[in-house]
């Protein structure tokens, strides 16, 4: 792919999104490169999967290309791609995990026969927890949202929140204990 | 409860953080470059299904439309009084009773609502 004109890497980020939401398909180009580590990232912590995490990771990149002359704040392009993403791991999520709304109490701690040979996986570990905790852990963690914040992405009640980011990392901690152990 | 975060997990967090160098970039763009062309094409196609209907249906739908405005206009009851009849003409016709109709129905709605 060639590389963006000066003004588009050197730009600043509101302006960039400006030109995008003027359908500059290089302006969008510098938007993509200059947050997929972000967004990968994310969907990695959320997924488990890096190639499922690539794959809603370039889809969150379309439905922003798609809806990008909707963002009526430029300034807010990051916040508003964040929500976008978090919308579409629910939706993906909801259509394929059934243990959604599983209790984590439900959940089995991991067997640390299963897990000799394996080295500490955070994205493993998180896999394990039910959708709804993970997003909360991930979005308190990788995101550093406070309650307030996830509470306003995600629709979740301020209670239910605060059980997932208070029992999700306990759950976290011990998973990841006992793959310590195993290994 | 406090939003203190766990020091351990938090750590874990950030050293999870990667760096990519791949061509995510260029896939990402080639999907937004094909779902252009898709939507350039199916706008290309809809224009003309428009043209294609509008140059068949032409000839039918304005003698539809004729015949449909003559006969909107068809007196209900002869008046012999050419005054009478001058004044009764916004409802003494097919379009005055569909009129009134629709207004008798409007105001049965917001009765019911």
């Amino acid at each position: 792919m060639p590389e963006a004109p000066g003004y588009y890497t050197e730009g600043p980020e509101a302006l960039v999104v400006n030109l995008a939401t003027r359908g500059d398909r290089d302006a969008f180009a510098e938007l993509v490169r200059r947050r997929q580590p972000w967004i990968r990232n994310l969907m990695r912590r959320l997924c488990g999967s890096p190639e499922l995490a690539d794959d809603l990771a370039q889809r969150v990149f379309l439905l922003a290309w798609r809806k990008i002359r909707q963002l009526r704040q430029p300034d807010r392009f990051g916040a508003w791609l964040k929500r976008i993403a978090i919308n579409e791991w629910v939706q993906h999520n909801r259509k394929r995990t059934p243990d959604w709304v599983a209790d984590i109490d439900d959940l089995p701690l991991p067997a640390r026969a299963a897990a000799i040979d394996e080295a500490i996986d955070l994205d493993r570990a998180l896999d394990e927890l039910p959708g709804p905790v993970r997003l909360c852990i991930v979005l308190n963690y990788h995101e550093r949202m406070s309650h307030g914040e996830i509470v306003e992405s995600t629709g979740l009640r301020l209670g239910t929140v605060k059980s997932h980011i208070r029992r999700g990392s306990k759950r976290l901690r011990e998973r990841l204990s006992a793959y310590g152990e195993s290994a | 409860m406090t939003e203190e975060r766990d020091p351990l997990l938090e750590s874990l967090f950030a050293e999870a953080q990667q760096d990519f160098d791949d061509d995510f970039v260029s896939t990402c763009m080639d999907s937004v470059r094909r779902r252009s062309r898709r939507v350039f094409a199916s706008r290309v196609a809809i224009a003309v299904l428009v043209v294609a209907f509008e140059l068949a249906l032409d000839a039918p739908l304005k003698n539809s439309v004729g015949a449909l405005a003559s006969a909107m206009g068809t007196s209900l009851y002869e008046f012999d009084n050419e005054w009478l009849a001058f004044l009764m003409t916004p409802i003494n016709s097919i379009a005055g009773l569909v009129g009134l109709l629709l207004l008798g129905l409007h105001a049965l709605y917001r009765r019911i609502t």
